[in-house]
């Protein structure tokens, strides 16, 4: 009946606590809030977290005003000590206040004298303790402690070494424990004795199995009722035996490790390891910028005999390195996982010259220096399928623009500046090399080495990135995963050594990108000088020099032929010919736009289970959505053995549906395609596409598409719903794209899906038009600047010239250079030119002239302001304050508006991005509310406008709590009136029945120690000073 | 011998006969008192044993619990990693643009206290007195029982306050139990000790190292995981099944 009633009572409580748990996690998943408050206490009871403002007990101290808990005064982080437990490091004052701890800002405890470690000897028992702590627990006790200096661990519980055992006896057990344990059990203690001697034991029979015991070497028996007995066997430490269980059997073992896990990865690892050692495991390549997309790093180690495993962080946060020592003639590894800080090297090593890139680089651990750039070590990995790492990728893209020329009108077009773009044949693949390098980003392998083309796009000028210009054939529209080699060559990884990280030039290689890029862009702008000089055919600056130059040989030539006579004539008309041959020479380039953009998965989910499959390496969501596209994450599975990867779409066998996606044309649609209807302008932008029903990626060619042939993705190689581009077409020609979208499970349309449409046929009679200007027009210049690189871009091929006053274009002396070819991104022309600029402002009158001839009649007027310097007028508060709440208050002046700016702050000196915007800020007034306690404080704030003007100011104040109310030192009345003299300046109101403060009458001395009233028969009154402290209502009879 | 002497005799034997009858009923009366006695007894130990049961099964299951919660048996919105079917508690909260964390500071008298709210709410799902009621006995539970939890470096011994009288109907007897005391072999104060040492590395200089420390304390198994973007310790005594978990929120 009992037992029954035990088993019902179990089920139901089971029942209860498994809904109940369901419910709960149920609410989990649902109930997301915006954490935005740092709460002193929550409603559910616990202290200082950063949450949703709705979980802050009202009753007291809340901040929404601020970015984290550790910046308000009842949050601030210090030593709690004064507790049972010892002392606290890093803990929030309010945590610590509530629990009756000491509070104490040296976070550290350092300088706490509580807090310094003793050995704390309690009866048998030793432990290194603070001072403090030590005390508490002989208390609880009832024991005087005993105290000693120690400085380890060990040497403190070598005090204890004797300390007494034996066999506590108490009513029905028998248990072999220390005095002091059996002291609690309130037991009868027999010093020395084993269980199973004692006739009060005898149901425990002696040296009934061996076993181990904690913190000892030796291997003890144990009697039948558990409890321990004389050593059985004696293992040693120090000499590399401890007790253990091998094979089933409680014996000395070794706290070596015989054989340790043999990664395929790796070479040096597998076999016998001793006790103590570390080494790193990797799933492949790493280093260079080579890891693998999901891929992640270990520190494995031997630790008495077993071998243990810990995952360095996620995402390649944290890498593996390891250096080799040689003890006794032996090797001996360690290992450690260490932050990757790899993530400033492109963007904080590349701004300077290369001399102090490389002092930049060389100063980093996690980067390297491949020769002309700075890259990291291991690159950092991301949730590259959100696009968390976009703006890490685009910082590699880059536009090459191609040159051709020909010498006269009767000589072949040649390949005239950056030929490499097009006549290396592995040019795009060193491209993508230093893509991948930036953290999963362009064409790679992922860890189980599939390879993914998407990451990599090229776009080309007015046409695809694979065909021929002027006879030059190119293909740089996708990437041969050949050129990393096989996927074998990966799989494989070299360690990260210590040496490997140190500062010096010998350090991994990348193939060698960057140098070359800047060899490119070096002989490119060189011989694009040189041919300006020597052919006046390049768009250049120096361009009415040249014809000042052809002027004069065709003048001198003239002139010889009026000396020379008929043999001069003959000569000079031979140069002339010659010389108007060669004036008829002519240039064109193309812009290749390489985009650098984060990898993605294949399509499809088949090796999604691939994640699970591998016990040694956990699945991760990093490493499940490597795995492909229809690859989905369970997170509430995470640490079980439960599947946490699967294929969320499995049985997916459709392509997607394709519509059209033309704003403002009408189109007629056809089977597999669409034909806009009606003439598309020349030379204006034109933006159009497909709808797809589902998530899919589209790619494009200007001729029928075959299988296997590499084509350029359409609209970027993201999987999206709308694919569209824009395009500057041009004049009378027929455009057709052929387009194939796949889904995320790779189903893709089997027959090209044609968009077609033709520009208008008539001549071109329209001066080309500024479509926009960078620095925008109108806009600010940052203060000082007197040379400004400036960019128009254009809606057709022209060139452009400008002046400092309204003129013809042929007046005008300065020069834009414009390309040829539009820009791949905006199918704009861009001009650039280097402006002089005076303050305080600038204005540039713009023509352009396009290849029909066509000019501007009227200028572009373009403006540039200069700024004043930045400055900030006043600032608050300094000095001694009291207050309970304090303002940060700051006024700037000057700058691009008049003052305005964004503000932000920081208690010590950071950079602008890594500080707290001002809570009331992006104007000329900023405020900041801090709720601070007592104690001096030193706050750096930075402004900006929006020329990038920076002022900077430190505000040093004491903040000293002003608790005392004011009271009233003196009181008296005349004829008319009732007359107070406080101790303090407050404000003071009145009534002649009780009030709530603020409905009172005002005594009209606000902030004043000196108040009156008229003289009434009598009165409430009530007084608070600036920090709100009441004086409490009083009441006057006059 | 005549016939008033046989008489005499008679007479004599019959006292002495119905004395004996007497005294044995007598005596009857008090083994019947004696065995009554004994059961109120049973009672009382089928009671304890009861109690003593439902104390050791719930205690048990919270301080399995709240090792494996990280100290916490009551996890609140925002302050655990969910984990391995576990919402492991953050026992140091990260801090804005630093590698170090911000102590939570759990103390040991906040794990006593935990253990000795949720035991003492459970246990009235698993103590039923009703079931020792019956026509013989009264039980009578004096007050509201009051758990109390002592964690030690080995053991954690639970003990409850319970004041019960149990009274026999029949005779008005009386008998009672007061206290009520279990102690679970689980080495919880000791794996809090190596807790706090790991806590107060990872605040102060952000990061602990548990290869060095398991080589010198080698009784301690201490396993670190790393599910982006928290840290997770898990410390176990090499003799010990019983494991404390907690998080470090990354």
């Amino acid at each position: 009946m009992y037992k029954r009633g035990l088993l019902y009572s179990k089920a139901l409580s089971q029942i209860i606590i498994i809904l109940a748990a369901t419910f709960y996690v149920s609410f989990l998943a649902i109930d997301v809030r915006a954490l935005n408050a740092c709460c002193e206490k929550t409603i559910a009871g616990d202290y200082c977290q950063y949450t949703d403002e709705a979980n802050c007990d009202q009753s007291v101290r809340k901040n929404n005003a601020i970015a984290s808990c550790e910046q308000t005064s009842y949050c601030q982080v210090g030593c709690c000590y004064g507790l049972d437990s010892g002392c606290f490091k890093s803990t929030s004052k309010a945590s610590c206040e509530v629990k009756g701890g000491t509070f104490s800002t040296d976070a550290s405890c350092s300088s706490i004298n509580e807090c310094k470690q003793v050995c704390c000897q309690l009866g048998n028992e030793c432990q290194l303790n603070t001072q403090d702590a030590c005390n508490n627990l002989a208390d609880s006790l009832g024991i005087d402690p005993i105290i000693k200096d120690a400085n380890t661990e060990q040497q403190c519980l070598s005090y204890c070494k004797l300390e007494e055992t034996g066999c506590c006896t108490t009513p029905g057990s028998c248990s072999y424990s220390k005095y002091s344990e059996c002291q609690q059990l309130s037991g009868d203690f027999n010093p020395g004795q084993y269980c199973s001697s004692l006739a009060s034991c005898s149901n425990c029979k002696k040296q009934s199995y061996k076993s181990c015991v904690d913190g000892e070497d030796d291997v003890y028996w144990f009697d039948s009722c558990g409890n321990r007995e004389e050593a059985a066997q004696d293992c040693d430490y120090l000499t590399g035996t401890i007790c253990g269980e091998v094979s089933g059997n409680v014996q000395c073992k070794s706290v070596d490790c015989a054989e340790t896990y043999d990664s395929p990865a790796i070479d040096y690892d597998g076999g016998p390891r001793k006790n103590g050692e570390s080494w790193c495991e990797y799933e492949g390549a790493t280093g260079g910028g080579r890891d693998l997309v999901g891929s992640r790093q270990y520190r494995r180690s031997c630790v008495n005999g077993e071998e243990l495993v810990e995952p360095c962080a996620d995402y390649r946060q944290e890498y593996c390195i390891q250096g080799t020592l040689e003890l006794n003639g032996e090797r001996f590894t360690e290992a450690f996982c260490v932050p990757n800080k790899g993530d400033g090297c492109v963007s904080e090593c590349n701004d300077g010259n290369l001399g102090e890139n490389k002092k930049c680089c060389d100063n980093s651990p996690s980067c390297f220096w491949t020769g002309a750039s700075c890259l990291p070590v291991v690159p950092e990995g991301s949730k590259f399928w959100e696009g968390q790492n976009s703006n890490v990728c685009a910082q590699a893209n880059q536009d090459f623009i191609v040159y051709w020329s020909k010498a006269t009108g009767i000589s072949d077009w040649k390949c005239a500046g950056n030929c490499q773009v097009i006549n290396d044949n592995n040019f795009a693949e060193k491209f993508d090399s230093y893509c991948v390098a930036q953290g999963d980003c362009g064409a790679y392998y992922n860890y189980i080495g599939q390879f993914s083309q998407d990451g990599y796009t090229c776009s080309r000028s007015g046409g695809s990135c694979r065909g021929s210009i002027h006879g030059d054939r190119f293909n740089l529209a996708g990437i041969d995963s050949r050129y990393f080699g096989s996927f074998e060559n990966l799989k494989k990884a070299t360690g990260l050594e210590f040496e490997k990280l140190s500062i010096n030039d010998n350090k991994v290689s990348l193939p060698d990108a960057v140098l070359f890029i800047g060899a490119i862009f070096f002989s490119g702008g060189v011989g694009l000088i040189l041919y300006s000089f020597f052919r006046g055919e390049v768009i250049s600056e120096y361009g009415n020099y040249i014809a000042t130059a052809v002027f004069a040989v065709a003048y001198s030539l003239v002139q010889l032929g009026i000396i020379s006579g008929p043999v001069g004539w003959a000569i000079a008309a031979v140069g002339i010919v010659i010389l108007i041959l060669s004036m008829t020479g002519k240039k064109d380039d193309t812009t290749f736009s390489l985009s650098c953009e984060p990898w993605q998965a294949t399509a499809g989910g088949k090796d999604c289970t691939k994640c699970d499959a591998d016990s040694l390496h956990p699945c991760t969501e990093y490493k499940c959505k490597s795995l492909g596209q229809n690859c989905e994450y369970i997170a509430e599975n995470e640490g079980t053995s439960r599947p946490k990867c699967y294929d969320v779409n499995p049985n997916d066998i459709n392509s997607p549906i394709l519509s059209p996606l033309v704003s403002g044309y009408s189109v007629k649609e056809e089977i597999n395609g669409y034909v806009v209807t009606q003439p598309v302008p020349a030379n204006k932008r034109f933006n159009f596409g497909v709808k797809a029903s589902e998530l899919s990626q589209c790619r494009f060619s200007d001729e029928p598409i075959t299988q296997d042939e590499s084509t350029d993705y359409f609209g970027g190689s993201y999987y999206s719903i709308n694919h569209n581009i824009t395009i500057s077409p041009l004049s009378g020609i027929d455009y057709r794209y052929y387009l194939r979208c796949k889904d995320k499970s790779g189903n893709e349309n089997q027959k090209d899906y044609v968009i077609s449409f033709e520009t208008d046929k008539g001549p071109d009679l329209t001066p080309p038009f500024i479509e926009y200007t960078s620095p925008r027009n109108n806009g600010f210049v940052m203060h000082g600047l007197t040379n400004i690189t400036s960019d128009i871009f254009v809606n057709e091929a022209a060139d452009c010239r400008y002046s400092m006053t309204d003129k013809a274009y042929e007046s005008m002396t300065g020069n834009f250079n414009c390309l040829v070819s539009q820009d791949p991104d905006s199918a704009l022309y861009r001009c650039q030119s280097s402006l002089v600029f005076k303050e305080p402002s600038s204005s540039y009158y713009i023509r352009c002239k396009d290849n029909s001839t066509n000019i501007n009649t009227q200028s572009y007027l373009y403006t540039l302001k200069g700024t004043n310097e930045l400055v900030i007028t006043s600032k608050k508060p300094e000095g001694k304050i009291v207050a309970n709440a304090q303002t940060l208050e700051l006024t700037t002046a000057g700058g691009a508006e008049s003052g305005k700016s964004y503000c932000r702050f920081a208690p010590e000196d950071l950079p602008y991005s890594a500080m707290i915007d001002f809570f009331a800020t992006n104007s000329s007034q900023h405020t900041q509310i801090l709720a601070l306690d007592a104690g001096t404080y030193n706050y750096h704030v930075k402004c900006r406008d929006l020329a990038e003007n920076e002022a900077k100011a430190k505000l040093a104040f004491t903040v000293e709590i002003d608790n005392k109310p004011p009271t009233i030192t003196r009181l008296y009345k005349d004829s008319s009136s009732i007359n107070m003299i406080l101790s303090e300046p407050a404000v003071c109101e009145y009534s002649t029945k009780q009030f709530t403060f603020g409905s009172g009458t005002n005594m009209p001395e606000d902030n004043s120690i000196t108040h009156s009233a008229p003289l009434l028969s009598g009165y409430y009154v009530e007084c608070r000073d600036q920090s709100g402290n009441s004086l409490g209502m009083v009441r006057i009879f006059p | 011998m005549n016939k008033k002497a046989q008489m005499i005799m008679f007479v004599i034997l019959g006292i002495l006969i119905v004395s004996t009858l007497l005294f044995l009923i007598f005596l009857r009366g008090s083994l019947t008192f004696i065995s009554r006695g004994g059961s109120l007894d049973e009672e009382l130990i089928a009671i304890n044993q009861h109690i003593s049961s439902c104390l050791h099964d719930i205690s048990e299951q919270e301080i399995i619990a709240i090792g494996k919660q990280g100290g916490y048996i009551k996890t609140l919105e925002g302050s655990f990693r969910f984990y391995n079917d576990t919402t492991i508690s953050y026992l140091c909260y990260n801090m804005e643009s630093s590698v170090k964390c911000r102590t939570r500071l759990l103390l040991k008298s906040d794990m006593e206290d935990s253990l000795n709210e949720a035991t003492s709410i459970l246990l009235a799902s698993c103590i039923n007195l009703d079931e020792f009621s019956s026509n013989q006995y009264i039980i009578t539970p004096e007050k509201d029982w009051k758990v109390s939890t002592s964690i030690g470096d080995n053991s954690v011994i639970v003990n409850l306050d319970y004041p019960i009288k149990v009274t026999s109907k029949a005779t008005g007897d009386t008998r009672t139990n007061d206290r009520y005391s279990v102690t679970h072999n689980f080495p919880l104060g000791s794996l809090y000790n190596v807790a706090n040492r790991i806590i107060s590395d990872e605040a102060a200089i952000g990061e602990f190292d548990p290869l060095p420390y398991m080589l010198v304390n080698k009784q301690y198994k201490i396993i670190k995981l790393k599910p982006f973007p928290d840290k997770i310790y898990v410390i176990k005594k090499a003799t010990s099944p019983y494991i404390f978990q907690f998080a470090i929120q990354g």
